[in-house]
């Protein structure tokens, strides 16, 4: 891992995400995270969708801003040293992969850059049925972004708007970065994990120790879905077909956390 | 489970997406802020009196919001709410995690979505004032996220408080020892915290007071007003 994802997957990383609990405390609240056990199955399977979702997006965003920079710089240049990939990412933002004889290849690449930040953002929402949890997602976008715009400036970051999902902005600065979609990947998929398990810890006082093994034994799982994540989104020629796990449970969790607004709430999700 | 919704049975979660609003989208920052005061300090303390009594005196004079950071509840934000002392949509209460120290100090996030949106939700906000979930004597505001601080503790905590020190009591802009009508009945010696407070803090003030005998907290509502003469507004 470069530090740029050691950084953004770092809990003490200031993006607002420790006041977020990834539906632990809904499901702790009804009895079904109860143990490390629990616990356990729940990371699992936030992993396997939630956290599949977020991985691929957070990869075909790394992909998308490394080749925004690119282009930028190219334009610089007044050559195109990309204009002979056939990534589906540059097929899509440019049909017919006509960007490369542009007049202008950073003009041209601007609009078609705007359309395919668009359509991931309509796409990541489309995956996200419940509100609570596309707020949630937001809002750690936005708070990332303040933290982010900091230490990686980038007008790339304008094409996300003020409240870009998490997963992408991460991915984004991952790509502006240099470093590979897998690090995007692997930072999206390990965050969907690591912040819920550690809510536990804090919810319900587990042992940190035994925690923490969890999370190392759910190496294998994240591996699998880091590996789904890139090869998708390197693979995939148009956003719609990005993975769409759901679990619908996590998104009726996340639903009624936000809806019993008199109980005891510790976590904004 | 205990959501029953009038047809005989309870659904473990009810999931209607008609019941909910659109997402929110964000409006454009105001240019320009108002001046950032926290308030922090041990449980108990007189925190959300202080701010009720500063809403008081002061909401008349200046255009006030306040964030509230609960440690378990959304208590001090009801409130103030309750009471009538600022209008609902001028207090905003944010989640911590169970780390109130974390939200005002290491990753500030959270309270600073919570002020931009008062800011942006009044346009024209001259002070916000951001309570502090009750924590311990090392808790501290980032100045990240304020532009001046008050530490409030509490005589009936014992008049070794002050002595103990920590980075509360020993760096905030202005150190309130509260509840000095206490002071006679848990044996607190007055001139002992005064004292201890003022050598700890060299030149920082100190304001000693009773919110029973002086609702409107007029010294400490004196000190805000001079940081909002002074705190050069940033943008
Ligand atoms: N006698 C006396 N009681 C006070 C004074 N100031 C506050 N109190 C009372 O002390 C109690 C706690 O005050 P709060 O303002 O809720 O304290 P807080 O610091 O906001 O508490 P947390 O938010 O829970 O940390 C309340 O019952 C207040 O009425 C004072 O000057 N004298
Ligand atoms: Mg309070």
């Amino acid at each position: 891992m470069g530090l740029t994802s050691l950084v953004l997957a770092d809990a003490r990383f200031p993006g607002g995400g420790h006041v977020h609990s990834g539906g632990v405390e809904e499901a702790v609240a009804r009895g079904l995270v109860q143990d490390v056990e629990t616990l356990r199955g729940f990371l699992l399977g936030r992993l396997r969708t939630a956290g599949l979702v977020a991985a691929a997006f957070a990869a075909a965003a790394a992909r998308l801003a490394a080749r925004g920079t690119d282009a930028r710089g190219t334009d610089a240049r007044g050559t195109d040293a990309r204009g002979t990939d056939t990534d589906a990412w540059a097929a899509q933002a440019s049909p017919a992969g006509a960007w490369a004889a542009q007049a202008s290849v950073a003009g041209a690449w601007a609009a078609q850059a705007s359309r395919a930040w668009g359509a991931l953002d309509a796409e990541f929402d489309a995956r996200t049925p419940s509100q609570a949890q596309r707020e949630a997602s937001r809002a750690q976008g936005r708070g990332t972004l303040r933290a982010v715009r900091a230490a990686w400036p980038s007008p790339v970051y304008d094409e996300l708007g003020p409240r870009p999902h998490h997963a992408l902005l991460v991915g984004a600065v991952c790509g502006i970065a240099g470093e590979p979609p897998e690090e995007a990947a692997r930072c999206v998929a390990y965050l969907a994990v690591s912040g819920p398990a550690s809510a536990a810890v804090r919810l319900l006082g587990l042992d940190p120790f035994a925690v923490n093994a969890v999370l190392i034994h759910l190496e294998p799982a994240l591996d699998a879905v880091v590996e789904t994540a890139v090869h998708t989104a390197a693979h995939t020629a148009v956003t719609e077909d990005l993975p769409a796990p759901g679990a619908p449970v996590l998104d009726l969790l996340a639903q009624a956390h936000v809806a019993h607004r008199g109980r005891l709430r510790l976590f904004a999700s | 489970m205990s959501d029953d919704h009038g047809h005989g049975h309870g659904h473990l979660i009810s999931f209607d997406p008609t019941e909910t609003d659109h997402d929110h989208h964000e409006a454009t920052p105001a240019s320009g802020r108002a001046v950032r005061i926290g308030i922090g300090g041990p449980v108990g303390s007189g925190k959300t009196a202080l701010v009720a009594a500063l809403a008081r005196s002061l909401g008349e004079r200046v255009r006030l919001a306040v964030v509230t950071n609960d440690i378990y509840t959304t208590e001090d934000a009801d409130f103030l709410r309750r009471n009538a002392v600022l209008p609902p949509e001028r207090v905003e209460a944010v989640q911590t995690g169970c780390c109130p120290h974390t939200a005002i100090r290491d990753d500030i996030t959270a309270n600073l979505d919570a002020i931009e949106t008062l800011e942006e939700r009044f346009g024209d906000l001259e002070l916000v004032l951001v309570e502090s979930g009750g924590d311990n004597l090392t808790a501290v505001f980032s100045r990240g996220l304020v532009d001046a601080q008050i530490f409030v503790v509490d005589v009936a905590g014992g008049d070794k408080v002050p002595r103990k020190g920590g980075p509360g009591v020993t760096t905030a802009d202005l150190l309130v020892i509260n509840k000095t009508d206490l002071a006679p009945l848990v044996g607190a010696n007055m001139d002992v915290m005064t004292g201890d407070a003022t050598r700890i803090r060299g030149a920082l003030p100190v304001i000693t007071q009773s919110l029973v005998e002086d609702p409107a907290a007029t010294e400490v509502g004196a000190w805000v007003l001079e940081q909002l003469a002074c705190v050069p507004a940033r943008s």
